[in-house]
């Protein structure tokens, strides 16, 4: 355990390497949008609007919680860039396996985005009217497991993605693009699925994208069955972690990394 | 002057014979970045198209007429990525942060024409320009606005203050990378990101303050909702019509004050990110 958490120390200082304004600017960014969104959910609520049985407590509660858990509900491992870099041969060259070592890398990679941006937000969401600690007192046990089934998923996906990667080389950052609008779409972390029109929100929360984010957040705020929810994401890991492992193990055979 | 605008042309038509090379030996690749490129921005624009076909109405705007302003800012982002997206003309933070100015200054074109026509690829980078033209096209047919010779002039004017707002805006964040070259190199991917992410949101619901500081000190707001709106004849009226042009004549002369300075400080620096072996640090 203490060499994953030593490969987890060494990615979340990693990320201080370019200097705290390299990292603050993505936040800022996430942030703006954060802003707008709580501005356009009040707006609507405030015309009238039906808002798809999501009062607008929860919809601006399930808002900043996708926001504070953007890269929990959005996995993005460093496997892509390393195919893409050419460093992922040297992780082939430690003693750790190569998925877990990943998994490492990213865990570690969140510290300085809980420090900086999550916490901060949890702090000040109670003064912009959005209680967190009543809502995760309501709901925090099933939330957590809800919330680890989906991180576990989100391995899986972006594993996935990037053995699909590896298949198309010199197009993976083309591949990588793809997939963060697609997943960022029918994932439901962006706009809750109640709100999209003609019953697409339901067709997108059986995909395993919708396990990913709108499951534990629909769970935190309350708007739907926990254990309907919580089941569709223990199915989802059962189905594509074993698919995952042998696409990923048959990919690697085609690896080849130029460096760039 | 005009030997000027015949060398652009010259060098565009270099640019151009080049990018349709890049199609013809590896098109397979090309296919695959154009279906990117349409895919990653159909998807950025199907979130608020699907809310505003839920809603009916969102800020004072009709489904349709949310489709026009996301067509417009699909369009917006096409010109961005036709003319100013090969060798990251427009994310300039990357080139001065990693010390790739010093490549163009020694070349003998000046540097505002490099920039200026480096960054086409008329073949590989069309798909959002069509897709938004054609977006723009299907909303206006649904939408009673009249469109004459002077509605096209206006159209195309209105993209070129948006496209002029958001390189302007990535330029004068860009200079930081003058002076901060490893924590700045990126600084630009964020500043035009800011506009991807919240452009396409149609603003009309917010109060006052909110739109104001939307169409001035983060001016996302006049990157498609308020000259689509213009366009459409419903000018937001807590706001002045001209500020489409106010705004770009103030940040375009804001980022060429911010360049030249960099340009002054960066003349006596230079860039420690090269090693002797060509290798960045």
């Amino acid at each position: 355990m203490i060499k994953y958490l030593v490969t987890s120390k060494l990615s979340a200082t990693r990320a201080l390497d370019g200097g705290l304004f390299y990292m603050l600017s993505g936040h800022l960014l996430k942030l703006a949008r954060l802003i707008i969104l709580l501005l356009l959910w009040r707006s609507l609520a405030a015309q009238g609007a039906d808002l798809g049985g999501l009062s607008l407590e929860q919809l601006l509660l399930y808002t900043m919680l996708s926001s504070i858990l953007t890269e929990q509900l959005s996995i993005v491992t460093p496997a892509t860039t390393a195919f893409w870099e050419g460093s992922i041969a040297s992780r082939y060259l430690r003693p750790l396996p190569v998925l877990a070592q990943m998994m490492a890398e990213t865990v570690g990679g969140w510290l300085p985005g809980v420090l900086l941006y999550s916490i901060p937000m949890v702090l000040a969401s109670g003064l912009v009217g959005i209680s967190l600690g009543s809502a995760f007192m309501a709901n925090g046990l099933l939330f957590l497991l809800s919330l680890g089934l989906s991180i576990s998923l989100g391995f899986a996906i972006d594993f996935l993605f990037a053995a699909a990667v590896i298949y198309v080389k010199n197009a993976s950052y083309t591949a990588y693009s793809i997939r963060q609008a697609v997943t960022k779409l029918f994932s439901g972390a962006l706009i809750p699925f109640a709100l999209l029109p003609w019953g697409l929100g339901n067709v997108f929360e059986l995909l395993p994208f919708g396990s990913v984010a709108s499951a534990p957040l629909l769970i935190f705020v309350g708007a739907d069955d926990p254990a309907r929810l919580i089941l569709l994401q223990a199915a989802w890991n059962v189905v594509l972690w074993p698919v995952t492992l042998i696409v990923f193990k048959g990919s690697e055979e085609r690896m080849v990394s130029y460096g760039g | 002057m005009v030997a000027n605008i015949k060398r652009i042309f010259q060098l565009w038509g270099i640019y151009a014979k080049l990018d349709l090379l890049w199609f013809l030996r590896d098109t397979k690749y090309c296919v695959a970045a154009i279906v990117s490129d349409i895919v990653t921005n159909l998807s950025a624009l199907a979130g608020v198209f699907l809310l505003a076909e839920r809603f009916g109405n969102i800020g004072g705007m009709s489904s349709d007429q949310v489709l026009f302003m996301l067509g417009y800012a699909c369009v917006v982002d096409g010109v961005i990525l036709m003319f100013f997206s090969m060798n990251n003309v427009a994310w300039i933070s990357r080139l001065i942060g990693r010390g790739q100015l010093e490549h163009r200054v020694t070349q003998p074109v000046p540097l505002w024409m490099q920039l200026l026509t480096e960054g086409f690829i008329p073949v590989s980078g069309n798909s959002m320009l069509l897709c938004g033209l054609g977006i723009t096209w299907y909303a206006l047919s649904r939408l009673a606005t009249s469109v004459g010779s002077l509605w096209v002039l206006s159209f195309l004017f209105s993209v070129g203050c948006s496209v002029a707002i958001i390189l302007s805006f990535s330029y004068i964040f860009g200079s930081i990378a003058f002076y901060a070259q490893v924590a700045g190199e990126e600084i630009s991917t964020t500043a035009i990101g800011l506009f991807g992410a919240l452009k396409t949101f149609p603003i009309g619901g917010l109060s006052l303050a909110a739109k104001t500081v939307l169409c001035t000190i983060v001016p996302v707001g006049l990157a498609a909702w308020f000259p689509a709106n213009v366009l459409l004849g419903q000018a937001p009226q807590s706001l002045p019509q001209a500020l489409l042009l106010i705004m770009t004549i103030t940040l375009a002369l804001a980022a060429a004050t911010m360049f030249r300075k960099g340009m002054k400080h960066y003349a006596t620096r230079g860039s420690i990110r090269y090693s002797a072996r060509g290798h960045r640090r």
